[in-house]
Formats: C-alpha cells, structure tokens, sequence
C-alpha cells in the first residue's frame, strides 16, 4: 500500500551548484578574505560582461580574424580601436562603487598591453602585423592586452 | 522560363521570381528592410528602388517578366536608395555594439554595413518603451516603422492586435485601441518579436543579456552610446567595432534547432543559449509546419527547463518519504523487483506507458523494453485518452489513422470545418493558418462546438449541437447531401465501396430527427450541408470534443464517411485530420507505443511483420493483445496488473475518475515514474527517475500532420538527469538484455529496417530543418498527400462504415449541468511545465470554471466567487468566470490544475467501447457557491488577453503612409 508523498529530499550534492561553503580547509582558510574577494571580482566581471567578453574573445578568435581580414583597411580599424578603447576605457567611469574593483585591474591591463608588444603574435596580432601600420598594431595589442590584463588581475 | 537583363546581359529567370530575390541571386541586391519572404512586400520602407524598363519601382513587389530591363547601380537609383536609408535610419539610433539584437542577423546593421551608410541624424520619438508583457518589449525609438510586425500579427497569426498609426506624429506601433501591451489582446505568440529586423520588438530573455556590455542602467548605456559618438561620429568605426564584438558573442551563444515540446502542431525552430540560459526561440522561414509563427509556449514557455524544481537525482520510497539514490542503487533495485514481479506473477502483470513527450527512439526503445525484454504487449500512451478514437474512426473507412495531408492542404481548402476542437487555443499556430484563409483567401469556415470560442466567433456557420450529439448531426448532412443527390457520385462509384448499406442506415436521421436530438435549428443543417457541396474542396479538422465521449471512435466515423460522401479525400485540400495534443503523441503511436500494433502500426499478428522483428531483436514476440492504459486501472484493481512503469504521464491526474486511479496506484507492487517533474503520479511511486527534457536530447518527433522532424541537443541534462532513452536502456541490460546500438541514429536505423512505413528515414534525411512525411520509401520518398491513387484496403477502396446513434449513459437528474472541459492557450495539461514559468503564471494563475451571465444570474453568482461542483464521481473547488462564451447550462472548466480543481476528480469512468478512451466530456455535474474566504477576485487577471477588443486589419495598410502630408515617393 503506497500512500503518495508530497515532497522530494533536497537534492544531496553534486546534482546542484553548491554554495560557496563555510569554510575552505585549513589551507585556504588563510586567504580566505582574498578568496572571497576575488570571487566577488569574478562575480563583478560576470555581471558587467567582463568575464564573457574576454573569454569569448579567446574562443571567437578565428571570427574575429575573418571579420578584419574582409576589411583591411588600416584608417578604419585604426577608428574602431580607439572606440574600443573608449569603450573599455568608459568602464572606469561606469559605476565607481561597484566597478572598484574592475578599475584596479585597468594600470595592470595597460601594463600588460605594453608588455604584449612583445608577445609572441597570435591570430588576431598577426592581422595588427599585416597592416604594418604601428598605431593600429599598438591599438589591437594593447585592446587584447587590455582583456588579458583584466583577465589576469581576476585570477591573481 | 523569361529573359531579364541586367546590365545589358541575358538571364534565364523562372517566371514567378520577385525582381529582389533575382537581384540576390546575381549579388546585385539593392538594400530592402521590410521585404520577408514569409510576409511578402510591404512596401513600406522604398528602399529596393530599381528601375525597370525605365521605371523607378520597388524590387520587392515587382515580379520578373519577359524582357524586363532593370538597373539596380546606376548612380541616379543608388542615390534613390540612399536617400530611402537615411529616412529609415533617422528612426534608428545605432548602438549596435551594445545591442542585444546585433547578433550577425540584424537586418538593419548588415544592410547599414553593405550599403556603406556613414552617418545618421537620429530623430528620438516622443514615446516610452512599452515594457509591460512579461515576454517581450516595444521601443519605438528604436521602430523603423517596417511594419513587418504588424503584418505578422494581422495577416499571418492573424490575432489582429497591432496597427501602426500612421496619422500620429510620428507614427508608431500601437496596441489595439491605444492600450499598454499588457492590457490588450495580445497573445503572447511572439510573432512580431520574431519578424522584427531590429531590436524595436524583442524578447526580453535577450535584453541584457545576448551583448557582452549591454546589462547597464539605461542612463550608463546612454552616456555610452554618447562618448562612442564623440569619440567618432562617423558610423564607420562603430560597424567594425559592433562586429568584432557580435563575432565574439558566438563563443558562447548557440543555437540548436529544436521542435517544440508542447503541442502536435510540430514547431521548429532555434534556441539561442548561453551555457542553460535560453536567450531566445527563434522559428526560421524553413520551419515546415509554422513557418515564423509560434504560441505563447514554444516562444517563451521554455523556463522549465532550468526549474529548481525539476528532478536531478533518483529517488526511492523509504517508508513515508522520499531519499536521493544513485542511479546503479535505483536501477539495480528496480530490475530485480521487475524480475521478481515477472517470475512471480507472468509478464502480463508489467504495464509500460510510454511518453508521448519523449523522442520516436524513446518510444520505440519503450515498446521494445515491454515486448522483448519484460515479454508483454502490455505498452500504451497517452493516445489512449485523446485520439484513439479518432484513428479508429479513420481506419474503418480510409485504412490510415492519421491525418491524410498537411497544413497547406488545410490551408488550402475551400471549406474547413472545425468539430470539438478549439484549436486557436489548443493548436494555436495551425488555427493562424485557418484564420489567414479565411481573411486573405476567403475560404468557408464551419465550427461545431458548445462553446464560442474564437474560432467559433469567427465563424461563417457556427453550430452548438446539445453535448454527445454531434453524430447525429453528422449523418443528417450526409443524408441529406444524398437526398439532394449532391453526393460525389464518380469518387463514390470508383474509389469507394458499401455506399449503399450506408446510405439505407441514415434513413432515420431527418432533419426533424435532427432537430429533435441536436437542439439545432434545420435551417443550420441544411446550410451546412450546403456549404459542403458549395465546396470544391473541404477539410474536417477534430479533437477531444469528438473522441472523449462514449461514441468517440463513431463520431470521428461520421466525419470521415462525411469527407467520403462529399469526396473530399486523397486529393490535395481536403481530408480528416484528428489534431494531435501532445509534440510526439503522433510519434510514439507510430513507433509501436500501442498494445494491438507493433511499430508503423503493424498488427501484433502479422507474421511478416513478427519475422521481420524477431530477426531483428533474436528473440520471440509475446502473441496476445495487451492492455491499454485505461484497462490498466482495472487491472491492478482486480490484481492481474503488479507493476508499472510510467514514462513522463502524469496518470493519476490524465484518467478519469482520480479516486479510482489513487486507490489503484495504491495497491501496486512497483510503480516506477520517470518524469521531469514530482508530479502528482510520482508522488505514489516507489522510485522517481529524473528524466532529461526535449532540449537537452537529440532525436525525432512526429507532429500532427505525420511529419518527422529532428530536435538535437542545446544542453545536457539537469543535475543527474538521463534521457529516457538512455534509462530504458540501462535498465534493459539490467534485465539481461544485450541492447547495443541504441543511440538515437542508431534506432531510427533499426526502425527502417523494420517498418515499412519508415523503410526511408534517417537522421542524415532529416538534417537540420528538413522533413519527411509518412510512409517513406526506401529511396526517402515521402506522402504528403495521403490516399491519392489507392486507399489502404486490400482493394484499394475506402469503405463507408455506418454509425449509429445511442444516447449516453444517462446520468441523475440531480447533476443537472453539463461540464466541459479543456485547454487554455497559456497552459499545457496539468500545467507541470507552464506553471514553472513566471510570465504564463502572471497570465493565467490558476483554474476557473466559466459560467454563462443568465446561469450566474440564476444561481447569484459573481465573478470570482468560489463555488464547489459535485458529479457522481467527486467534487472539486474552483472559482467563476462569467462569460458568454459558454451557453447557458453547460460549464467549462479549464484543466491546468493538479488538485483541488483537477477535473478528472469529477469525470467518471465510462468509456468509448473500441478503444477505451474515457468520455470525460460526457460529465454532469452540479453546482454550489461557497463563501469566498477573502475579496471576490476574477480568475482571469487583467494582463490576460481574453474579453479584450482585437483591432483587425488588411495588413500594414502602407496606403494611409503614403497618404501623410510628409510622405515624399521613392526616388524624389
Ligand atoms: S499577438 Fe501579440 S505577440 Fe503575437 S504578433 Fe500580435 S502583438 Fe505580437
Ligand atoms: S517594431 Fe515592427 S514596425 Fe518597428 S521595426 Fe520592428 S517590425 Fe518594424
Ligand atoms: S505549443 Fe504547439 S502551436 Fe505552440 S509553439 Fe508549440 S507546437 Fe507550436
Ligand atoms: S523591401 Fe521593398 S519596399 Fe521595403
């Protein structure tokens, strides 16, 4: 004789994302404020696009590539890295309470972008490289720079 | 063939070719925003200026004719065109770098980019975003008054909610009479969004959420949208900068072509995601069955699918509740319990039902885990509440039990009749195409139906024959057509046989007799059956209000040998088409899901059909008939049935008469129910599997008009999650079968090779959103149009099947109401899907009873009121909306509740004697009001559509655009 039951347990772990849990083990506990932080940064890239825009630009590459290649054209991809720019840089200025912490991560992006000059060329430097213009190679390096700067200063 | 030359040279162009869609196919295309191919022209936009033997024309409503001249670059028609853009454009403010919609298919930002557009002065509207409807948005400042909109809703949906006023300055978009989008007649189905080129009308699941920046405070994304000007106020920048990043938006949004998983109309479509999210359903031009249309369900009824309420671990009863098991504990258990089960008691004391929401890989896997691995025919679906009776209906006379053409023959048709079935709420999107033929085409339409719903409102001839007695209606148009000799003599002497005995039984149903049993005045009967023989062709369209009495399987005979009469079979346009409830419900039929019939409907005692399958499986087939669902109940009551498996059926809530059903639930020995949900079945389960839905699994459906189609995955599972695929196989090996090759391509393969009637299916046929309709040849032929030379008698003749009236059981006087019952658009069933979404739940929140003004009057009764309705079966609560939809004594109850208002606690469990479907539109019920614990507040909240005033018109009516004082023509 099966009577009906109303309610289900609450799922056991592994089916649910799990909660940032209470404690991180004695090892983690130390940094555990910075953890946190960081998470919080992490959240707050999320939340304004940060954290999707860099990794979808890592995953989109070739796209983006063939979006330049159709339009070599130095003078128009020299505009849009400066709109980019505004548009990264705007970022600072967006919300300063809860882009605090994004802000930071922008003298280390533009270190990075400075360092990137360096680097090794990937796809989209080496259309920056075609175009053997060195304001816009600058410009796309120091945009890719840029996100990988944020990007780094998220998972320091 | 014709002779078009474009630029001094010759092209060969079929002749029914639009000048725009030629200029495409040469790469010559000049810019065109309002042109769709699946609305036509609109003519609104003026910028696909060509000139044609020296005229200045528009390319999209200009067609191909011999020895056209056209010239679409000269300097003088691209300055046309350009001037036509910057007047577009000045609606418009590009932001495309933070537009949701600019996602590689905004037609405006590819047409601004192709067309070298530098600059724009943008012209801001007076008006505010109207963001009331929890599904969608408008923005008129964004609107470039395409009007592609507003001929969706009039003319291709036809819900005739929106115009766009073009005596405003400036125009713009409005709802019905002038009202918030919330508080007018809109549906919901998302046709607009879906049609709109630009991010004026857009579903709000993208909003913020498709652009990487576009989540900000709207003050933030201006000063933005600023700054990118003053840093370049030439666009140029802007187009690469907006590609770039819509480039990189495609790392992480998908789009997975899917068919809905609601009703048998069979839509497809895309879903955008990102991860689980679901950014937005978007159906295609290609989409076979709806084209770009939706309902309110398959646009925006997805969020289910994330629910934190769906199962993501087995469960097993241990004592009075439920705990979390991995899936080998689950698995384990459950096969030996089945083993000893079948040891102990034979394999007729399994009962399987199979999901009719599930794939055809899923159906067939099911039919076959009863058949081979537990060894019994006991396999049914839910067709057994709902269309059993109709397919028998069509068997008897035409030798198929399925819908013998598609929707364009529906479409098509001359006259359409519409019998117990509310389809523009039921079949919402194929009830478009219905309404598109009778405002565009002018075709006939008849509907047959308690209750005036919209259909019925928009009826030529609308019948309300007493409930039961449609038969009888039936057979007196047929007889008289006869008597009349308007009968289809030829079709009759060469396609059909047994006319005569037929013809000799109707002699009872006069039009007095008819009158008499109907209700119905003659002068309706004899109209109707003149618009049957005005007709050149006619199409019967049906549902529950035919098959769920005790005379269902009769009736739907009735209409078939109706179609027979009048000879509207086996030629394109005409048919009887039962309406399918469920996505797949077709399907899993088809796939063997049945206890008389192996897959594609192969009698369980056909020898060549049970070579072929026990060849294939190596193992032998059980020889008796099972049972079906319905019999499953009296079984377990009277102990021949210990155990059964439920896939995706909430049983409990879909048969009639609950009780009966709990107390039989009550005595299994093993009830397992696979679901997505705990649904009121599972609550008597002994072990709850979590199944996967639709969008997280590959596969095919059948829809309504016998269409395969392919869904293919977006996402895995939920949680722990499994397919039912996958389960049925897991636990088959668990019962010592060898199952191999049982992923979704692989079975479909197997089902060829053993159904004829799908020798030619394959997944690599039904790539993407290409179909095929039932039978399929080996070569991938496939039958839109049933019955054509032959129909499936060994003679090749249909046969007319006499029917005879008997009134129903007769119920006490004391329940002195008839109860109808159903659907609302907004909800499916039970509601286990549609109550999990936030924006349909704001809609429609809960159950109601509708109640005619002169019934509430008599018993004071007044909107919102509680009241108790009582059968012989159960009672049940329920609040009260008065409404004329209704005729006096009959109540309609809506069927979205799963407990105090569930109707089947009220239906009683008689049934239609061939095929056991229960007559649960037979109710009677009576009826008591309650005193209302708190303020009297309608059922039907204010956002909901119903009782508002639709504003019907011929399309975008362009003409009162180029009336306006400040309209200046193309090319000046
Ligand atoms: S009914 Fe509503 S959602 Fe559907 S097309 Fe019309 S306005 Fe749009
Ligand atoms: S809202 Fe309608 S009229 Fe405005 S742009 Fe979109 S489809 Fe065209
Ligand atoms: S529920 Fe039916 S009509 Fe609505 S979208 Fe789904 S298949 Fe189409
Ligand atoms: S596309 Fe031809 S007028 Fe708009």
């Amino acid at each position: 004789m099966a009577r009906p039951i109303r309610s289900r347990p609450a799922p056991s772990s592994g089916s649910r994302p799990a909660a940032l849990p209470e404690t991180l083990g004695p090892e983690l506990d130390a940094s555990a404020t910075s953890i946190r932080e960081l998470l919080e940064l992490v959240r707050l890239l999320e939340e304004r696009g940060v954290l999707r825009f860099s990794s979808d630009v890592l995953r989109s590459e070739d796209r983006l590539v063939g979006v330049l290649t159709d339009r070599l054209d130095p003078v128009s991809i020299r505009r849009a890295v400066r709109n980019l720019e505004v548009l990264v840089r705007t970022f600072e200025r967006l919300d300063p309470k809860t882009l605090a912490a994004l802000t930071s991560g922008v003298p280390a992006a533009l270190e990075e972008a400075h360092r990137a000059e360096g680097d090794r060329p990937m796809g989209l430097l080496e259309i920056a490289t075609a175009v053997r213009d060195p304001e816009v190679n600058r410009g796309v390096r120091m945009v890719l720079g840029l996100l990988r700067g944020i990007g780094r200063s998220a998972g320091r | 063939m014709v002779h078009v030359v474009l630029d001094g040279q010759s092209h060969e162009v079929a002749p029914d070719t639009r000048v725009l869609d030629f200029l495409r196919t040469q790469g010559r295309a000049p810019p065109s925003l309002c042109y769709h191919p699946k609305l036509g022209p609109l003519k609104t936009c003026d910028a696909c200026l060509v000139v044609a033997d020296g005229q200045v024309v528009r390319a999209c409503a200009t067609m191909v004719s011999e020895g056209l001249e056209l010239d679409a670059s000269s300097p003088m028609i691209v300055a046309a065109q350009r001037t036509a853009m910057d007047r577009i454009v000045e609606n418009h403010e590009f932001a495309c770098t933070l537009c949701d919609r600019n996602n590689g298919d905004c037609e405006l930002h590819n047409t601004a980019v192709r067309f070298g557009i530098k600059e724009q002065h943008y012209r801001p509207k007076p008006y505010a975003m109207d963001e009331t409807s929890p599904f969608y948005a408008y923005n008129p400042n964004q609107c470039i008054l395409c009007g592609r909109c507003v001929e969706a809703c009039q003319d291709v949906v036809v819900n005739e909610v929106i115009h766009i006023d073009w005596s405003l300055s400036p125009p713009r978009v409005v709802w019905d009479q002038g009202v918030p989008i919330d508080r007018s007649s809109c549906v919901s189905c998302g046709t607009c969004a879906t049609v709109c080129p630009v991010d004026a009308m857009m579903e709000k699941s993208m909003r913020g959420r498709a652009a990487h920046f576009s989540n900000l405070a709207p003050e933030t994304r201006d000063k933005l949208v600023h700054w990118t000007k003053e840093a370049s106020p030439d666009l140029e920048p802007l187009w690469l900068t907006s590609e770039l990043e819509a480039a990189a938006r495609q790392g992480s949004i998908r789009r997975t072509k899917t068919v809905c998983t609601f009703c048998g109309v069979g839509c497809s479509f895309e879903v955008w995601t990102r991860g689980r999210e679901i950014l937005k359903v978007l159906p295609k031009t290609e989409s076979p069955a709806n084209g770009i249309a939706t309902c309110v369900k398959g646009k925006f009824g997805y969020d289910f699918v994330n629910s934190p309420n769906r199962l993501t671990e087995p469960l097993a009863r241990a004592g009075d509740r439920f705990v979390g098991v991995s899936w080998d504990e689950a698995l384990d258990d459950i096969a030996r319990r089945m083993t000893e089960i079948r040891d102990r008691y034979g394999p007729d004391s399994i009962g399987v039902i199979a999901t009719c929401t599930g794939t055809n890989e899923e159906g067939y896997l099911t039919q076959k885990f009863a058949r081979q691995v537990l060894g019994t025919n006991n396999i049914d679906n839910c067709a057994r509440y709902c269309q059993a009776p109709a397919t028998t209906g069509l068997f008897r006379t035409v030798g198929i039990g399925a819908d013998p053409g598609t929707f364009v023959d529906i479409e098509q048709s001359d006259l359409v009749m519409t019998i117990g079935s509310n389809a523009a709420e039921a079949h919402p999107v194929l009830a478009g195409r219905i309404k598109r033929s009778q405002k565009l085409r002018k075709s006939k339409l008849v509907v047959v139906d308690p209750r005036r719903h919209e259909l019925a409102q928009r009826a030529d001839l609308f019948l309300a024959p007493r409930s039961g007695t449609d038969l009888v209606l039936l057979n007196a148009v047929a007889k008289y057509i006869i008597d009349q000799g308007w009968e289809a003599r030829e079709f009759i002497a060469e396609r059909t046989s047994d006319f005569a005995e037929f013809r000799d039984r109707l002699a009872r149903y006069t039009l007095d007799f008819a009158e008499e049993v109907t209700g119905l005045p003659r002068a309706d009967i004899v109209r109707m059956a003149e618009m049957f023989h005005a007709a050149r062709s006619a199409c019967i369209l049906w549902a529950m209000g035919v098959t769920q009495h005790q005379n269902g399987s009769d009736t739907s005979t009735a209409i078939c040998n109706l179609l027979l009469v009048t000879g509207n079979f086996g030629r394109p346009g005409t048919g009887g088409y039962p309406l399918r409830g469920h996505c797949n419900v077709q399907g899993v039929s088809d796939f063997g899901c049945l206890p008389g019939f192996l897959p594609g409907y192969q009698k369980i005692d056909d020898p060549d059909a049970r070579a072929r399958i026990e060849q294939e499986w190596g193992t032998p087939l059980p020889k008796t008939k099972g049972l079906t669902s319905t019999e499953f109940v009296d079984a377990i009551l009277d102990g021949r049935i210990r155990a059964l498996y439920i896939l995706g059926e909430d049983k409990l809530l879909a048969d009639a008469d609950e009780a009966k059903v709990a107390k039989a639930f009550e005595r299994l020995e093993l009830l397992v129910v696979q679901d997505l949900f705990l649904t009121r079945t599972a609550e008597f389960a002994d072990y709850v599997l979590p199944a996967a839905a639709s969008l997280e699994k590959e596969g095919t459906f059948v829809n309504t008009e016998r269409r395969l189609q392919r869904l293919y995955r977006a996402f895995p599972p939920l949680g722990q999650a499994r397919t039912d695929g996958e389960i049925v196989t897991a636990l088959a090996r668990r019962l010592g079968a060898n199952w191999s090759g049982t992923e979704p391509r692989a079975v479909l393969d197997e089902v060829a090779r053993v159904t004829p009637m799908f020798a030619g299916a394959s997944f690599d046929r039904l790539e993407g959103f290409s179909s095929l309709l039932w039978p399929i040849r080996a070569d991938g032929v496939d039958t839109p149009v049933l019955h054509r030379e032959r129909f499936n008698f060994p003679d090749g003749k249909a046969r007319f099947h006499p029917v005879d009236f008997a009134p129903p059981t007769p119920t006490d006087a004391a329940y002195d109401l008839a109860l109808d019952n159903g659907r609302l658009l907004e909800h499916f069933h039970w509601g286990n899907l549609t109550y999990e979404d936030a924006g349909i739940r704001s809609k429609v929140p809960g159950t109601f009873v509708e109640v005619s003004p002169p019934l509430a009057a008599e018993r004071g009764l007044s909107e919102g009121d509680w009241v108790r309705l009582t059968s012989e079966a159960g009672s049940i609560q329920t609040r009260v909306h008065v409404t004329d939809r209704v005729p006096d004594r009959t109540l309609f109850l809506t069927l979205h509740d799963r407990a105090d208002g569930a109707v089947n606690r009220l239906t009683r469990d008689v049934r239609d004697g061939p095929t056991t479907t229960p007559d649960y539109k037979g109710t009677r019920v009576r009826m008591e009001r309650l005193e209302s614990p708190g303020p009297l507040e309608s059922p039907v909240p204010v956002t909901n559509p119903r009782g508002k005033i639709r504003r019907p018109q011929a399309g975008v009516r362009v003409e009162d655009k180029w009336a306006r004082p400040d309209y200046r023509p193309p090319g000046s």
